[in-house]
């Protein structure tokens, strides 16, 4: 999406969102998951359907449960996606306030973009507020 | 002293948004129904929306 005005050069959401984020779908075993979404060092993993669209999520509590139940019974369903041109420091905001340890990146017919996670929004959203204290 | 409680756990949490003051089941931003600060999507997505027009250097 094209950018302009005075915030154009600030990064926003999409931009700060790990779009690495480990993924699975429905039918898989939480067990099986969990071992996946361990091993590559998260905490987190977005469901997804083959259209790549966000049905679900996992965070640390969900991917603690019982590891024979299917993701579909074991994931937050439906969680709130933001979009990618959210400015960060918005993000970071809201995510401080309501304690969110990430959210879920996606375009706006709901494809995943990736996972903010609240400690790199805050960083970016730092970043910010140093150069506008510059400029 | 036992402190009581008269609430009856299986009835429904209501949250009241902080904008507007409208009675909401969960927050929007979080999706808890236990959230401090609870917001209705209207209000949440007017605040994440607003951050976007801030003026121009153009003034258009």
């Amino acid at each position: 999406m094209p950018s302009e005005g005075t915030n154009a050069e600030y990064p926003r959401a999409g931009d700060v969102a790990r779009s690495d984020v480990p993924t699975c779908r429905m039918d898989e075993r939480l067990g099986d998951v969990g071992e996946r979404v361990g091993s590559a060092g998260w905490d987190a993993c977005v469901v997804v359907n083959d259209e790549s669209v966000v049905m679900g999520l996992l965070r640390s509590k969900e991917l603690d449960g019982d590891p024979e139940l299917p993701i579909e019974r074991a994931m937050r369903p439906g969680p709130s996606t933001f979009r990618p041109h959210v400015p960060i420091q918005e993000m970071a905001d809201f995510m401080t306030r309501h304690d969110l340890v990430n959210a879920p990146i996606t375009t706006s017919d709901g494809r995943l973009v990736g996972l903010l996670v609240r400690e790199d929004a805050q960083k970016a959203a730092s970043g910010v507020e140093r150069s506008k204290g510059e400029g | 002293m036992n402190a009581t409680s008269t609430a009856d756990p299986r009835d429904p949490v209501v949250l009241t948004c902080i904008e507007c003051r409208r009675e909401i089941d969960w927050c929007e931003f979080c999706d808890e129904i236990d959230c401090g600060v609870p917001i209705c999507y209207r209000c949440m997505n007017r605040a994440l929306e607003d951050a976007l027009f801030e003026p121009h250097e153009h003034g258009a």
